[in-house]
């Protein structure tokens, strides 16, 4: 049976009554995403609603992923310092592609988990090879579709459709991950039709149902694998540890 | 030469702060927004089944415009109704909405 997750809904978002719907629209697991404008201003206070948010998600029986995701464009060296210092206390690191040397860093990084594509970004050859090379996530929002002008809508359609065909034609559909973004309860719908929406873009239903549930499902726990130390450096996976004699 | 008739699917939805009677006018203005009269052909949505009290509609769409019917109440900006479950028959989907309790 699929696992369906909405890997990202800001954490300002998911009150209880927030996660309730969730779980209502049967979703499975959902991404608590940290912005860069919390962490600067309350860093100790957003950590900690982080977590009250995965407590009060497994309490509503949800498999709740930290995740802090950089949605402003910053320097290259402000990346990598929140990089050094957070890489290790989130389960999902992600970057808005919102400036092409932002995105070419957390390409280029192995410590960004997912790419989060914004209509109007753009993704070079290099950078896709990357993402291959990586097995990183990228992520198309519904946010961008649901709100705005229609003609703003429509060109976030089409954006959406060339990087989906782009993504195909490159063998990276796997890689493909599909989120709500919600700024309010009011956006999030359920899987199925997120990936009816999906489907229009050019996917098959199966490949589109994927991106809401199995790619994040893998991407999540590798995540969580390279965090528990069971995959220490990329391709290197602990299956059992030595006892005195394996010493 | 024969027209084929169209197949349909029976969409189980509970609508959420809707007016029953304005029901299919809102679906059909969501399906407008997205799809234009062509998406509108290809789904022809009606409402067949009310039960207010419960808050739970059938609506009868073309089986072609499942996804596409989907996919424009996703892309509304207000959530009209929530998808409940998809039947095959006008029969299925009301033994499944009178078996939902709320």
């Amino acid at each position: 049976m699929r696992r369906f997750f909405d890997l990202l809904i800001p954490i300002e978002v998911l009150s209880p009554q927030t996660l309730q719907t969730i779980r209502e629209l049967n979703f499975s697991g959902v991404g608590a995403s940290l912005g860069v404008r919390p962490l600067s201003t309350n860093l100790t206070g957003s950590l900690e609603n982080l977590k009250k948010a995965k407590s009060a998600g497994e309490a509503e029986g949800l498999d709740v992923v930290s995740r802090i995701m950089i949605d402003e464009v910053l320097s290259e060296g402000a990346l990598r310092a929140l990089l050094r210092k957070f890489r290790k206390r989130v389960e999902v690191f992600s970057v808005h592609a919102l400036d092409r040397r932002l995105t070419a860093l957390a390409c280029r990084d192995s410590r960004v988990d997912v790419i989060t594509l914004l209509p109007g970004s753009r993704l070079f050859k290099g950078d896709l090879v990357y993402i291959y090379e990586y097995s990183k996530g990228v992520e198309l929002l519904m946010a961008p579709v649901q709100v705005g002008s229609p003609l703003s809508r429509a060109k976030a359609l089409a954006y959406y459709s060339r990087t989906v065909e782009l993504l195909q034609r490159k063998g990276l559909a796997a890689s493909l991950i599909f989120s709500s973004g919600a700024a309010s309860s009011k956006a999030l719908r359920d899987p199925r039709s997120m990936a009816s929406l999906l489907s229009l873009m050019g996917l098959t239903y199966d490949a589109a149902l994927d991106a809401v549930s199995v790619n994040v499902e893998r991407l999540v726990a590798e995540c969580r694998d390279r965090l528990s130390g069971v995959v220490p450096v990329r391709g290197v996976r602990i299956v059992e540890r030595g006892g005195d004699g394996g010493r | 030469m024969v027209v084929e008739r169209p197949t349909y699917r029976y969409v189980i939805v509970r609508f959420l702060d809707v007016d029953a009677s304005i029901l299919e006018d809102k679906l059909v203005a969501a399906l407008m927004e997205f799809g234009g009269i062509k998406g509108l052909s290809e789904v022809e949505p009606s409402v067949v089944h009310v039960d207010p009290k419960k808050g739970i509609a059938v609506i009868r769409v073309k089986r072609e415009g499942l996804h596409l019917f989907r996919a424009a109440l996703a892309a509304y900006e207000v959530p009209l109704v929530r998808v409940i479950k998809i039947a095959g028959t006008l029969r299925k989907a009301q033994a499944i909405s009178s078996s939902f309790p709320f």
